[in-house]
């Protein structure tokens, strides 16, 4: 079955990168979002089954759209992206319900490694 | 991975954060306790810096590191937004744009950011501004300050910077596309009078009918060329409060500076060219027209000076304006300058209105300041202002009172490439003058035609208005008619009402216009080529450039 | 390239002179086109021809070097536009000929137009100096 993913991140730039290193191994991105707000609602329509979350973006961060996803579907995963540095947001977002993090700058290994084990589980 | 499929969004990207950073920076000293506008700049530097550290750019990244570091300090309170930090952010910001061109044109980046990163590092709030007891306020938002305390406005979405659009909606077109399908909409154009003057010789009704079908489609296809062409007046206005601060700074006044309509679109065409002008303009409203403080409160005004940049559409017009509220130019001594230093003589001065007055700092030579400062005795004068609006096809209108300030005020097309123009015809030559240039057109009766020497005129209302026939300019034989009116086209030369005198007018249509290239782009007066239906060929005039 | 060996020049004739242009300086060769007056533009200006689109204006080559005017039998000569948008009015083209079949000289009367001197056999041929050509033509505008 395919895996569909949305990306949400604030830089155009960020999203289109992210998106390159998933489609590579054949994922299938069904949504983007520049923000949380944009996020939380995007969920909602389309329910990707990952989702990979920045951290810091405008109207409403990362951390805010995982706590309001993870409270519209319990079994949500997302996958949060945090650049070095940000540790401390990054226990924040697992202890509200992140699966996992992929840190920035990325490295399309890592990426596709976490992708492919969240997929899997 | 390969990154260079990248490097034209991280461009682009980074250059759309960098613009933002001069305004916000301003807009932080205004206000500098807004919690949004550090987040905000915080926010643009960590941007910056994921993206140059994901193409490996290691200096913009580590430099743009730096720029967060010192934003997360003033947003959480350990670091007063001073002067100093402002600079260091400016300089940081003018830094990462040089190295972003280099990126853009591949050159390998050679910058020096050592130095700048480690005054970074080593900045401190200045300590006479915060005594050491204070310092443990400003300490303590530290704790208070949740780890995570991006401002959150649920439910408002769309006014984020970038979240109103929908990413999958939009795309991204390179500048040359969009240049390449307004000239293919203007070939069109010019194809579309060829195929109706085909038609009107055939007297097909069938064909004219498909015609005026054509006719609709092009206007639909021009009217929709021209919005993707559209930027937001923003895209330079944003530059300015930079500008302004740096120049007030400079002159020790104190400014307010505002800009309206932003949000206005222009074609991308004119923005471009419109950015010079606006600084020199700006720039003598902060050095000749806001006074010092001192003169100011001597007035009884208030010490602060204020500037504003507008911008709004007028019907198929821009209008762009900018006023201050400062000393104001005074006619009398405008006049006499301009007859000091040869520019008109004694009598033409006397018979100057005080708004053409007011257009005689727009003649080359003539500069209204009294002595050449650093701010404005550099770059262009308001001549070189005037004949690059006049280059889009605008025009340019000074107002001033004194004491109370000025106004300049820059009518513009919206489009540069296809314009209305009415065609004219002297002897055999047929030429197209920019309705924008046009005043007034008229068949002037031969009995209001005064004479005074070899000198013709006519008066419109009050004003009397010279008369000159282009056929002279242009060196052709003057046309004898008996008829009892002469077709006269009222325009604007050297700040000056004047009547042109053709042998008729023959109509009024779009033109898709062609650059000359060279050699005939040094020809003076003209600013451009268009194709007729048949497939004549005739010039556009720059009116004010033909004497 | 001029030096380069597969370089081809196009020889015309003008005023019973053998003249030549490096040929991919050339865009095209067209008989007269209708063109279309130039404001206040110098004598040697034809007019200007709408040449795919692009306003190139017509030079008289006779009258700008004093010569007479242009015999309306001649050919027009459309430079590349990455040069100018200008076009050469001559009298006839004569000729394409390879580089190496000619040797190269310096000028011997400077005329001030001409960039070296092509000699096949007896004939000399002058190839055009374009880029003095371009300067003097600008040099007379707005005169």
């Amino acid at each position: 079955m395919e895996v569909k993913l949305m990306i949400v991140d604030d830089s155009l730039f960020m999203r289109k990168m992210l998106r390159g290193i998933l489609e590579e191994d054949g994922y299938q991105v069904i949504a983007e979002a520049a923000d949380g707000v944009e996020a939380v609602e995007k969920y909602r329509e389309c329910r990707p089954d990952i989702t990979t979350m920045d951290i810091v973006m405008p109207t409403k961060n990362g951390i805010e759209a995982l706590t309001e996803i993870m409270a519209l579907d319990s079994g949500a995963k997302v996958v949060m992206c945090s650049a070095i540095g940000q540790e401390a947001l990054t226990q924040t977002a697992q202890a509200a319900g992140a699966k996992d993090f992929i840190l920035k700058p990325f490295n399309p290994e890592r990426v596709k490694e976490v992708i492919k084990r969240i997929a899997g589980a | 991975m390969d990154m260079s499929q990248y490097r034209e969004l991280f461009v682009s990207e980074s250059r759309e954060h960098l613009n933002s950073i001069n305004e916000l920076i301003v807009a932080l000293e205004k206000d500098a306790g807004d919690r949004e506008t550090m987040d905000s700049l915080f926010r643009v530097a960590h941007s910056i810096k994921g993206m140059a550290a994901s193409m490996e750019y290691g200096d913009i990244a580590e430099l743009a590191h730096k720029l967060e570091d010192l934003m997360d300090r003033v947003r959480k309170g350990s670091l007063p937004f001073d002067g100093g930090a402002a600079d260091l952010l400016l300089e940081g910001t003018d830094l990462l744009g040089a190295m972003i061109a280099d990126v853009e044109q591949g050159v390998p980046s050679r910058r020096d950011t050592s130095d700048l990163v480690q005054r970074i590092i080593n900045h401190q709030p200045k300590q006479s501004e915060t005594p050491p007891g204070d310092i443990r306020k400003t300490v303590q938002p530290v704790a208070q300050t949740p780890p995570l305390s991006l401002p959150a406005t649920p439910g408002q979405k769309g006014e984020g910077r970038q979240s109103n659009n929908d990413p999958s909606q939009t795309v991204r077109v390179k500048t040359d596309v969009l240049d390449r399908l307004i000239n293919l909409t203007g070939e069109l154009i010019t194809n579309k009078y060829r195929i109706m003057s085909i038609s009107s010789r055939l007297g097909s009704g069938n064909l004219d009918e498909a015609c005026v079908e054509l006719s609709k489609l092009l206007r639909g296809l021009h009217d929709e060329v021209l919005k993707v062409r559209l930027v937001p007046f923003a895209a330079i206005a944003d530059r300015f409060p930079r500008v302004i601060r740096d120049l007030a700074k400079k002159s020790g006044k104190e400014i307010a500076f505002e800009v309206d309509g932003r949000e206005i679109e222009l074609d991308r065409g004119i923005v471009e060219e419109l950015a010079d002008p606006l600084i020199h303009i700006l720039r003598n409203a902060v050095d000749h027209g806001i006074e010092t403080m001192e003169e100011r409160l001597a007035a009884g005004k208030s010490s602060r000076g204020s500037i504003r940049l507008a911008a709004r559409r007028e019907k198929e017009q821009m209008v762009i304006t900018v006023e201050d509220d400062g000393r104001g130019m005074d006619p009398v001594k405008l006049i006499a300058s301009a007859v000091e230093k040869g520019i008109i003589k004694q009598e033409e001065g006397w018979l100057l209105s005080p708004r053409e007055a007011l257009m005689l700092t727009c003649v080359p030579g003539f500069s209204t300041a009294r002595e050449v400062t650093d701010i404005s005795g550099r770059g262009v004068g308001m001549d070189a202002v005037k004949s690059a609006v006049k280059a889009l096809g605008g025009n340019l209108l000074i107002d001033s009172t004194q004491g109370r300030g000025s106004r300049i005020t820059l009518k513009l097309p919206l489009t540069i490439s296809i314009i209305q123009a009415l065609v004219v015809g002297c002897a055999h030559l047929k030429v197209a003058v920019p309705v924008i240039n046009i005043i007034r057109t008229m068949e002037l009766k031969r009995e209001l035609i005064t004479t005074e020497g070899k000198h013709k005129a006519f008066f419109m209302g009050e004003e009397a208005i010279p008369l000159v026939s282009l056929n002279r300019i242009f060196g052709l034989p003057l046309s004898h008619q008996s008829g009892e009116a002469v077709p006269v086209f009222v325009s604007e030369m050297k700040g000056r009402k004047v009547g042109l005198v053709v042998d008729r007018f023959i109509g009024q249509q779009e033109f898709f216009v062609k650059p000359l290239g060279r050699p005939l782009v040094k020809l003076k007066g003209l600013s451009g080529g268009a194709v007729l239906g048949n497939g004549e060929v005739l010039f556009i005039l720059d009116v004010a450039n033909l004497v | 390239m001029k030096s380069d060996e597969t370089a081809r020049y196009l020889v015309f004739v003008q005023r019973g002179a053998l003249y030549a242009l490096d040929l991919q300086d050339v865009a095209e060769v067209v008989e007269p086109p209708p063109t279309f007056p130039i404001p206040r533009a110098p004598a040697h200006f034809i007019g200007v021809m709408n040449f795919h689109g692009n306003l190139t204006t017509v030079l008289d080559l006779a009258n700008l070097q004093d010569r007479g005017k242009f015999s309306t039998e001649g050919k027009v000569l459309v430079l590349d536009g990455r040069l100018a948008n200008l076009a050469i009015w001559v009298d006839g083209v004569s000729a394409i000929i390879p580089a190496e079949a000619v040797q190269r000289e310096p000028a011997d009367e400077d005329d001030g137009l001409t960039a070296a001197l092509l000699c096949s056999g007896a004939d000399k041929i002058r190839l055009l100096a374009l880029d003095r050509l371009l300067r003097r033509v600008e040099e007379t505008i707005n005169d």
